[in-house]
Order: C-alpha cells, then structure tokens, then sequence
C-alpha cells in the first residue's frame, strides 16, 4: 500500500477546454504502448503528421524509454536489472538532453507484439504491469492525444481565433504559494473572452473544490 | 433543506463488466434536463445539500478508492486513473442525450474541464448546466470523506481488556517466582500488549480491510462494500 499521496505532486493544474465533443476515452496499457513505441522519425512522415509536431511526438518516444531505463537501474523496482544498470548509467545523459541524440541508442524496450513465434509476451506484460510505469504512460497517453488533437486542427481548414479542442486557459496552483496563468492567444481577439474567462475562473474555483474534497476523502480513509 | 429522491436518480455510477462476476465502476454520470436544473437551482438558493442514498455513496466511495494512489489495483484490470465526472444533458428538444461537461480530476494534480461546443454556443444554458454540474460533483466530494465514529478507543479498550485479564491471570497464576517479580512481568507484557494491539488495530487491520476493499471479498457487491467503509469508519 502507498501512502505517499502527495509525495510527487508540486502543483495542482486546472485546465479549461472547450471541445467538439466528449467521447469516452479508454486507457489500455498495451495499446498505449504500441502506439508510443512505434513511434519514430519514418512513421511520423508516413502518418503525415504536421511538421511543428513532430517533434513533440519524438519527445514522447524518448520519454517512454527514459522511463524504463530509470527503473532498470532503480533497485527498489521489479524490472530492476544488476547487469544492464552499468550500462544505463552512461546512456542516461543521451537520453535526459532533449537533443535528438537519443535516437541513435538502442532501444532497451521490449517489442509490443513478440518478434518471431518461438518468443512470448511476457516481457512486455511484465512491464504493463509495473505500477511506476503505467502510471508514466497514462501521462504520455494524455500528451499524446492532446498532440493528435492538435495535429488534426492543423490538417483541417483554419478558423480564425478557433479554441476548440486544445487548451484554452490554465491555472497552475503550485506548492510554493506561486499562481500562474496560461492563456491561449487566440481568446483576446474573441468577442466571448469575457465569458471564457469567467468561465475558466469558475473551472478553477470548482477544480480546487474537487481535489479538495477528493484529498481529504483518501485522508480520511488512511488517517 | 435536502434535496429528494428525484435528484439523486440522476446520478450513475457507469460500470463496466470485466468477468462473469466482476464489474469496476468506470465514471460518474449526472443525467441533466431541464427540471432537473431547476430542481437543482432551487436546492442551491435555499443553501440545501444533496441526499445521497447509502448505496449510491459507497459506489462512489468505492469509485474514488479503486482509482486512488492508496490502493495497487493492478490485478483488476484496469490501473489507477483519473476520476470522471460527466454531465449529459438531454433538452425538451431532442431525443438523445449528449455530453455536455466533465471534469476529469487526476490525482496527481491535473484537472481537466471539458465543455462541449455546442452547449457553449448557448451561453445562458451553459451557464446553467455547469453550475449544476459542478454542484453535484463538490456535493458528492464533501460527503465522501468517512465519518469518524471515534469508536477505535473503544475496540482498542475492550479487547485490550480482555487479553490483559487472560495474560495477567495466566501470569499470576502459572509464573513459577515470587509475587513482585510476577507483577513486574505482568505490567510489561501489559505495555507490549497496548502498543502491539494499537499497531495492529490502526494499521494492519485497516490496510487488511483496504486490501479486501479494492480486491477481495468486500469489493463485489455494494452491500459488501458498505460494510467495508463501516469498518472503515470505525477506525477512522
């Protein structure tokens, strides 16, 4: 049992979109991983994703593996592993710069679906099962569809001043007394900024509410 | 003034079935229409709650503790996740409800509220439905936290006094040496006894019985899990 709850958490983030629609989007672990770990220079231009993107799509490429690595070489985890940890130890450097010099390590992932027949499945479910890193691909998971997001408004016909589908406005409350605002550029030139903000500042104010109310549910059931 | 039974009926617990015998909630549901907001509206003007029945609180409870960083919930399918609280809203005009708002509350710290285009395209009756929206989901939060029945003093002194009076009998009665020696032995066993049973009673026992909650005998059925949170409480 982890009772650290707030052990990693710096701020809390409130972010309000407005969106085309709400769909129900279901996190399977293996899924998630497939799609990330494919995911590379040559299949970013064979998917035709836009071209400011890309980068960002490679981030979450390099993210997944630094991932990893950090629990080979973290003895407290079940995938720790005594012999590549030497190894690892140099290649952290490479893959912690943002550069793209990562790209030319190899990759110490398992392969999603095994390579020949004779092989099994077991490493990867090994790894989807480990707690740390699941929790890693859920963030990516959420990056990643806030990218595809955004790569789908800039393949369709540009609107002026269109907010849909992409963050709005963001109130980051952090540990340290700091409150800082983000704001999409688009809102100033909107007749309806007024409303928007209105309506983030209410987003805000019920988002503090329900983490609230959620923090001190789990207190009170460990306290 | 508490809020009836019609308000209540509008919230869901959606779950999704992983076996023949298991189902993992999956996210809140409030079913909005046009009564129901005035409903609500009225409640909300007259500073009243929300009167959620027994059951529908431990669904929710067990909803927030299944996905919360206290519980390994891996061998349950799915892992720990975000919670989901979704409105949809079903106008005097169409046949079909839609989607209109959620709040997505990670519990490392990200909140996400999504608003659904065409809703915001009326912003009067946005204005509306996320305000009952957000009513709702802070009405379940504040009565999600378990009551402290403050009867932990008591289990801990009732079973304290049992077992004091069988090891002090046992002591003085079958310890071969003299009379001080035995109520020296009796009064450190005594003390051992307080800090072990207190340990066992604050820590063991509760996470046994989070344990059971998350996975075991206590999460499949909602009356179970009712007497999980009860216990639960009691320790509180």
């Amino acid at each position: 049992m982890n009772y650290d709850l707030l052990e990693n958490i710096t701020a809390v983030e409130i972010s309000t979109v407005i969106v085309e629609e709400i769909v129900d989007e279901m996190f399977i672990a293996w899924e998630v991983y497939q799609s990330i770990y494919y995911l590379s220079r040559s299949s970013l231009e064979q998917s035709s994703i836009d071209l400011s993107l890309r980068s960002h799509y490679l981030q979450l490429r390099r993210q997944l593996e630094l991932a990893y690595c950090l629990l080979l070489v973290d003895s407290n985890s079940s995938l720790y592993s005594r012999t590549l940890a030497r190894q690892i130890g140099q290649d952290l450097p490479v893959l912690v710069s943002q550069d793209f010099e990562w790209e030319t390590l190899p990759t110490r992932l398992p392969k999603p679906l095994p390579g020949n027949r004779h092989a099994t499945m077991s490493e990867v479910n090994q790894l989807l099962s480990d707690r740390s890193f699941t929790n890693i691909l859920q963030q990516l998971h959420k990056k990643k569809i806030a990218l595809d997001r955004r790569d789908r408004i800039l393949h369709s016909s540009p609107i002026p001043n269109d907010i849909t589908n992409s963050t709005y406005a963001q109130t980051s409350l952090q540990l340290d007394g700091k409150i800082v605002n983000r704001y999409c550029q688009a809102i100033l030139e909107r007749s309806d900024r007024h409303l928007l903000l209105q309506l983030h500042e209410q987003s805000t104010t019920a988002g503090e509410h329900q983490w609230r109310g959620m923090i001190q549910f789990l207190f009170s059931l460990i306290k | 003034m508490k809020s009836d039974g019609f308000l209540s009926s509008c919230i869901k617990v959606e779950s999704q079935r992983i076996s023949r015998q298991a189902t993992i909630p999956r996210q809140v549901c409030f079913e909005l229409n046009p009564d129901i907001i005035d409903k609500i509206e009225e409640i909300k003007a007259e500073y009243g709650n929300l009167d959620l029945k027994p059951e529908q609180l431990t669904d929710l409870r067990y909803y927030s503790l299944i996905n919360s960083p206290i519980i390994n919930t891996q061998h349950i399918y799915s892992d720990r996740s975000s919670l989901i609280f979704s409105s949809n809203y079903l106008s005097n005009y169409s046949q079909v409800p839609t989607t209109v708002v959620r709040s997505t509350i990670d519990l490392d710290g990200q909140i996400s509220q999504e608003i659904q285009q065409d809703l915001w395209q009326n912003p009067q009756l946005s204005l509306k439905v996320i305000q009952a929206h957000h009513w709702l989901t802070a009405e379940i939060l504040r009565q999600l936290p378990l009551e402290n029945k403050r009867q932990t003093s008591l289990i801990f002194w009732i079973l304290w006094g049992i077992n004091a009076i069988a090891f002090s009998w046992v002591i003085l009665i079958f310890l071969p040496t003299f009379f001080w020696l035995k109520i020296i032995v009796t009064i450190v066993v005594l003390y051992l006894l307080k800090v072990s049973l207190r340990h066992l009673i604050k820590h063991k026992f509760r996470t046994w019985i989070l344990s059971q909650l998350a996975s075991g005998w206590l999460s499949n059925k909602t009356s179970k899990r009712q007497l999980g949170f009860e216990l639960l409480s009691l320790l509180a």
